[in-house]
């Protein structure tokens, strides 16, 4: 029972974390052998494994009661598809990728390109009525014959930029802004555990939070206010939506100022004295 | 519980059979299971949606590259084969993640639209944080006999009201001289919710050194609980729970935890 239930290093193997979880979702701790209860509670690593298994399966109790395997019917044999599939899907694959190579190198010649083709009009790869897909940042032009034309020869639909619509680059201005959003979106998530103490005062000491409000928006830079009777040096802490630590400095009067934000984005502010938390704030570093 | 344990037994000696007569049978079986885990990582930010059909492939080919070889070889028919698949499943899903954050930072490559911690789009915020004290609860149960002691240090220097259960249940041969001596001090958070820390474990460390017939100082114990606490933050941190707690975080958590549990020990135990 040893050896199974732990591996070479002494701590629980595979089979010893799973027995563990599953003596936890069946209520059923009491039968467990004695070694692995007392290995689990004294060893941190084992408990994280222990607990990271029973958050997993904390998900899977539907597949997990599923009644044993049926007769197979033409419906059942239609579930072996998905299994198969990046087998079959990556062997379709190859050989259209190999019939498009093959027809492209017989039906191409050096002499004809779309650009010298009397019929332009013809639908392109992508369709008559679509915009084209768009370049990625690094990628140049596919044709470069077309390079030495006037902007107005290259693109029927050109317009200069006299005429265009004076709406045109707020629009622009508006996809910019659009896309640095999308960008940074992940930045403004909140995070579950500050989101629950915000503005909760947990050791007062007659606290009174005068800036930031709480969600303000902060362009150049915060400064954080308080009042409060404390006359030791207090902590202020600047963490990021994700948990992590921005900054920290230490102050005795009752502001501090920051400007230094990696990127925009939702933090959360913390003021504590050494022993203890006063005060959880946020607010917003916006993107433009 | 039991109950359902018995009636899962028949489906676990068959899926026990199929392991062994037909391998890719059994994989194929439990594809739901391998997406319900990998998903879960998923959703943790272990890696990104994007990434589920790419890991899902991964997992599938090791196991049939020797994981499901191996496994064959290592399990125990008294032992319950699901909770054994899915270990399996999750290292595989952490190996992924290992490889790929290797590849990431050999490549240089910041993908914004990553979301690294437990944002869990999908889930309200009161579900997350039920979550998170759900596996606080497993948490402090795996620490056993050792649970009623770290649990009374905890709500003491939490300023959380201790009862006589509580120092009985760490202490069941304490005298009643002492144990006046705790509630009468421990009793009433009000009382010392304003003591700084230092006052607070000097005053209960007499009595622990007599309870336990050692010799520590404040400063010992104390340590020993901001350790205990960082320990519970750095284990609720682990994929997929990412609580992303901090030792103060972690003291909200089981202020909020005693606060709707406070006989959860009782019940856990």
């Amino acid at each position: 029972m040893q050896d199974l239930f732990f591996d070479r290093n002494g701590h629980l193997s595979d089979l010893g974390v799973s027995q563990y979880v599953d003596a936890i979702r069946s209520g059923t701790t009491e039968d467990l052998p004695h070694e692995l209860v007392t290995h689990v509670e004294k060893c941190k690593e084992c408990k994280k494994e222990v607990l990271r298994l029973h958050a997993i399966m904390a998900d899977i109790k539907q597949e997990e009661s599923v009644p044993g395997p049926q007769p197979v019917t033409p419906v059942q044999k239609t579930h072996r598809w998905p299994f198969y599939a990046y087998r079959i899907a990556a062997a379709v694959a190859f050989f259209v990728l190999v019939g498009a190579v093959a027809v492209y190198f017989l039906t191409s010649t050096d002499e004809i390109t779309i650009v010298d083709e009397p019929g332009l009009e013809q639908p392109l790869p992508y369709g008559p009525e679509e915009t084209p897909p768009p370049l990625m940042e690094d990628e140049e032009p596919a044709d470069r014959d077309t390079e030495h034309l006037e902007p107005a020869d290259r693109d029927p639909e050109y317009r200069d930029p006299a005429d265009q619509d004076p709406e045109e680059p707020e629009a622009e201005d508006r996809r910019a802004e659009e896309m640095l959003r999308d960008r940074y979106a992940a930045n403004f998530e909140p995070l579950t555990l500050y989101e629950s103490m915000t503005e909760q005062s947990f050791r007062s000491f007659g606290l009174e939070i005068l800036a930031p409000q709480t969600g303000s928006e902060v362009r150049d830079g915060v400064t954080f206010r308080w009042e409060i009777r404390y006359d030791d040096p207090l902590i202020v802490t600047i963490i990021d939506n994700h948990g992590d630590r921005v900054h920290q400095g230490t102050v005795s009067a009752n502001e501090y100022y920051f400007d230094d934000f990696p990127a925009p984005g939702l933090y959360y502010w913390r003021l504590e004295t050494d022993e203890s938390l006063l005060f959880v704030g946020k607010f917003v570093v916006p993107a433009l | 519980m039991k109950k359902q344990v018995f009636a899962d037994v028949s489906v676990e000696k068959e899926e026990g059979e199929l392991l062994f007569r037909d391998a890719s049978a059994y994989l194929e079986k439990n594809q739901g299971v391998i997406k319900a885990i990998v998903l879960k990582y998923s959703e943790s930010g272990l890696f990104g949606r994007s990434d589920v059909d790419d890991v899902i492939q991964y997992v599938n080919e090791r196991m049939l590259t020797g994981v499901l070889e191996k496994m064959r070889s290592q399990y125990k028919p008294m032992c319950r084969l699901m909770p054994y698949l899915s270990k399996i499943v999750s290292n595989l899903c952490l190996e992924y993640a290992k490889k790929e954050l290797k590849r990431n930072q050999h490549e240089k490559k910041v993908d914004y639209t990553r979301s690294h911690f437990g944002t869990k789009e999908t889930m309200s915020e009161d579900i997350a944080m039920r979550e998170i004290i759900e596996q606080l609860e497993i948490l402090l149960s795996l620490y056993g006999s050792r649970r009623p002691r770290i649990e009374l240090l905890f709500k003491i220097s939490l300023r959380i009201a201790i009862t006589e259960e509580d120092v009985l249940r760490c202490y069941p041969k304490c005298n009643k001289r002492l144990l006046n001596r705790l509630l009468l001090s421990f009793n009433d958070p009000e009382e010392y919710r304003m003591a700084p820390h230092s006052d607070m474990y000097g005053q209960l460390i007499p009595l622990i050194n007599e309870l336990e017939g050692t010799s520590k100082t404040a400063d010992a114990l104390r340590k020993s609980v901001d350790m205990k606490l960082d320990e519970i933050a750095e284990i609720l941190n682990i994929a997929p729970i990412n609580a992303a707690l901090t030792r103060e975080t972690v003291k909200m958590l089981l202020e909020n935890y005693y606060s709707e549990f406070p006989k959860s020990m009782e019940n856990v135990i």
